[in-house]
């Protein structure tokens, strides 16, 4: 280990050196530098997107789990509508805060935040809690019965007949209330993954944007880590898996209920959020970020890639990845049936950002990707 | 090729007049390759064993397919013990080769993989998927395409038998070619021949770790903790030293070479089960019980090989081993119910689960002396 660290911090040095020293990097605007040597690029990611996409999350789903409770006390249509489109909100502000599921609070809080997005939900299992009243959504085997999937099953599955679900069905007032407990599950889980990442909280903020350096355990190395580890989900279980071309290699039918968000058909625009999310955090502008980003380590650092800079063919990946993505409907499920080229294109493109993710950029900056597809050999 | 005649020719003349060891006319101004080329490299058999390995794996899997997709139990003996003509022949022949996989388990391991043939026999013939209690094929729920045949206990059988074959390598290495083998005699050939079959059984490309392709089991294994064990250039090197030390006659520096192999690859083994829950965590906090099973297999398998392995200076102890066991089921810690161990019926939070694996992993980091810096305990 310490031999591979001498190695990787002789690198970082010359490109962290070059990033304090060079004109663009000390542009500072819309954070603040603090004197010493912290990395305006961390502070820009840590302060300006990572915290804010975890303060809009938990927003969303304060909203969303009020609203929950507001519509238990008396269901009807109006407040269903409602929970509804507090749901797509909330689902489409956690893409934009998975990227960081496997470094920080997300990752070392019990259960771990990414546990709020397995699906396909088991759908049997729901129901069978319901029936039984079992709303104890956090054992182990629980964990294909709660979270976003579940409350998209909950909400959605039951299609014109959802309200009745919750007002004239024999199991309604069970439902309500397993409907409560994953809602409020969601709740704690988040806003303990914020209060971990507050300076009035944990400060891990503070954590980050000190994490110097591109080790295993820099924020740099965590950062890329877990952004290409959740990006890879997009790849894989977004539109590779419902498309039936993962594994590669073997023939699988198209599979639409793989989709993610199946009931409330909004996959595609998920999936969308989620690409812009890590594309936000290469370029360093989602949120109110101020254009330093990744691609800033590797601009100053000069990588070359096929006669260009690799920043520049990344950049190039991002923006034909998301033209792709914007040109798939939803409902994905029906459209990997319809028009699975269009889906096709847009998993292609996946596949090359994840080897320019995942290989290319973190080579250039010396940064070492430590999890895994062991599978079993 | 003019450096080795030279030494060998001041061997022969010294070793006329006095009939001491090598050693005293070891040429210690060598280098050392930086890729296992050598001249009369000769792993063959080492390849033969390892591709009729795969072989069995392969001829094992299909089970997993679906349910009742039968593999016949006959057939894995006839494979382990080369009769019936059942491998495929490439350029490495095997059905001919005269070579068997059988005669390369230690006696404990060979009744193992026998017992667990016989289970895959069995099970692959159950019609349904897997329960607690029901053998059967069962996917993975994050990756529905990847199937597994498990016991009425959750264990997939596949998996403890690709790691007791590891553990067959690990052996043959360690406790052969490393100790016995090379300690019997000091003819440059057959010193040479015995180094190049161990490192064959490695399952690395000759210009190991520079390349990582084709990786295969404990060269996979290696090169998954490589990150803070820094195993993989320590294994290449010893390999590359010992070989280019056995053709300068340099004995002393092979020995100590041999000595590091031991030891390594008793560590590498544990070094393994600390992987295998990382990997089993991985997968419980993805809901995915059904890889979890199989990680925890594959776990199991790496344990069971601990006992295998006699080298005087294996670290773990056998009441060691059997406080391992423990922590898989302490009611059956030789025919562990992985169901019971994520409380498929006791409703556990992943919290409750991840304590079990931790405690494995610590368990095994302190047997060892692993450092949270060489391999993260979790």
């Amino acid at each position: 280990m310490q031999r591979i660290a001498i190695l990787f911090l002789a690198g970082a040095a010359i490109i962290i050196l070059s990033v304090n020293c060079s004109k663009s990097g000390s542009k500072t605007s819309g954070s603040t530098t603090t004197a010493g040597n912290n990395d305006s690029i961390l502070l820009n990611l840590g302060n300006n997107i990572i915290l804010p996409s975890y303060q809009a999350l938990a927003t969303a789903v304060n909203s969303l789990d009020s609203s929950i409770d507001d519509f238990n006390t008396s269901p009807n249509t109006t407040k269903l509508t409602n929970i509804q489109v507090l749901f797509k909100n909330a689902y489409l502000a956690w893409q934009s805060a998975s990227e960081y599921d496997y470094l920080g609070p997300a990752s070392t809080n019990q259960p771990v935040l990414s546990a709020l997005n397995v699906w396909p939900t088991n759908n049997t299992l729901i129901d069978s809690n319901v029936s039984v009243n079992n709303d104890n959504v956090n054992t182990f085997a629980n964990t294909a019965a709660k979270g976003f999937p579940a409350l998209d099953y909950l909400l959605f599955s039951a299609g014109g007949n959802t309200l009745a679900n919750y007002t004239t069905d024999a199991e309604a007032a069970h439902r309500s209330s397993y409907l409560a407990a994953v809602s409020a599950d969601i709740k704690t889980e988040v806003n303990a993954v914020l209060t971990g990442w507050s300076a009035s909280g944990g400060n891990y903020i503070n954590t980050f944007v000190t994490g110097e350096g591109n080790s295993v355990s820099s924020s740099l190395g965590l950062l890329i880590n877990s952004m290409d580890e959740d990006f890879e989900i997009l790849k894989n279980d977004r539109l590779g898996i419902p498309l039936g071309l993962i594994p590669v290699g073997v023939t699988s039918p198209v599979l639409p209920k793989e989709v993610e968000a199946y009931y409330s058909g909004i996959s595609a625009q998920l999936a969308l959020a989620q690409l812009k999310a890590v594309q936000g955090i290469f370029l360093g502008n989602s949120g109110k970020g101020n254009g330093l980003g990744l691609v800033t380590y590797l601009t100053n650092a000069g990588v070359k890639y096929n006669g260009g800079l690799l920043s520049d063919t990344i950049k190039t990946a991002f923006t034909l990845d998301v033209t792709d993505l914007q040109a798939v409907p939803d409902p994905l499920s029906q459209t990997i049936q319809s028009n699975p080229a269009s889906v096709q294109a847009a998993f292609t493109v996946s596949q090359k950002l994840v080897a320019l993710l995942k290989t290319d950029m973190p080579s250039a900056l010396g940064v070492l990707i430590t999890y895994g597809d062991n599978d079993g050999d | 090729m003019r450096r080795i005649i030279i030494p060998s020719l001041i061997f022969m003349i010294f070793s006329y007049s006095c009939k001491k060891s090598n050693q005293s006319t070891a040429n210690t101004n060598y280098s050392v390759p930086t890729t296992y080329t050598f001249a009369n490299v000769n792993d063959t058999a080492s390849l033969q064993l390892l591709a009729m390995a795969d072989q069995v794996m392969a001829a094992i899997n299909h089970a997993n397919s679906s349910p009742n997709t039968v593999v016949s139990t006959q057939t894995l003996d006839d494979m382990l013990n080369n009769t019936g003509g059942y491998f495929v022949d490439s350029a490495l022949t095997l059905n001919a080769s005269g070579l068997k996989l059988a005669t390369c388990f230690p006696a404990a391991a060979l009744t193992a993989v026998q017992d667990y043939f016989d289970s895959v026999g069995l099970y692959s013939q159950s019609t349904t998927a897997a329960s607690p209690g029901v053998p059967g094929v069962s996917p993975s729920s994050v990756t529905p395409s990847k199937l597994y045949l498990l016991s009425p206990n959750g264990v997939y059988y596949s998996q403890v038998i690709k790691k007791a074959i590891m553990g067959m390598c690990a052996y043959q290495i360690a406790d052969v070619y490393m100790a016995d083998s090379i300690n019997s005699t000091t003819d440059t050939t057959i010193l040479e021949h015995y180094w190049d079959k161990a490192f064959g059984l490695f399952g690395v490309p000759v210009n190991f770790p520079t390349s990582t392709t084709g990786l295969r089991y404990f060269g996979s294994y290696s090169n998954q903790v490589n990150a803070g064990l820094g195993s993989n250039t320590s294994i290449m090197n010893a390999f590359l030293k010992g070989r280019a030390a056995i053709a300068n006659n340099d004995l002393t520096t092979m020995k100590a070479q041999a000595a590091l192999l031991i030891t390594t690859f008793d560590s590498l083994d544990a070094a393994a089960i600390v992987q295998e829950m990382h990997e089993t965590n991985t997968n419980i906090e993805a809901g995915d019980a059904v890889a979890a099973y199989g990680t925890l297999s594959e776990s199991l398998g790496f344990v069971r090989n601990l006992a295998y392995n006699n080298s005087p200076n294996r670290v773990i102890t056998n009441a060691q081993i059997a406080q391992l066991l423990a922590l898989y089921d302490s009611v059956n810690p030789n025919s562990p119910s992985l169901y019971n161990f994520v409380g498929v019926n006791a409703g556990l939070t992943v919290a409750q689960i991840e304590a079990k694996t931790n405690a494995i992993a610590q368990l095994i980091g302190q047997i060892y002396g692993f450092t949270a810096t060489e391999l993260p305990l979790l």
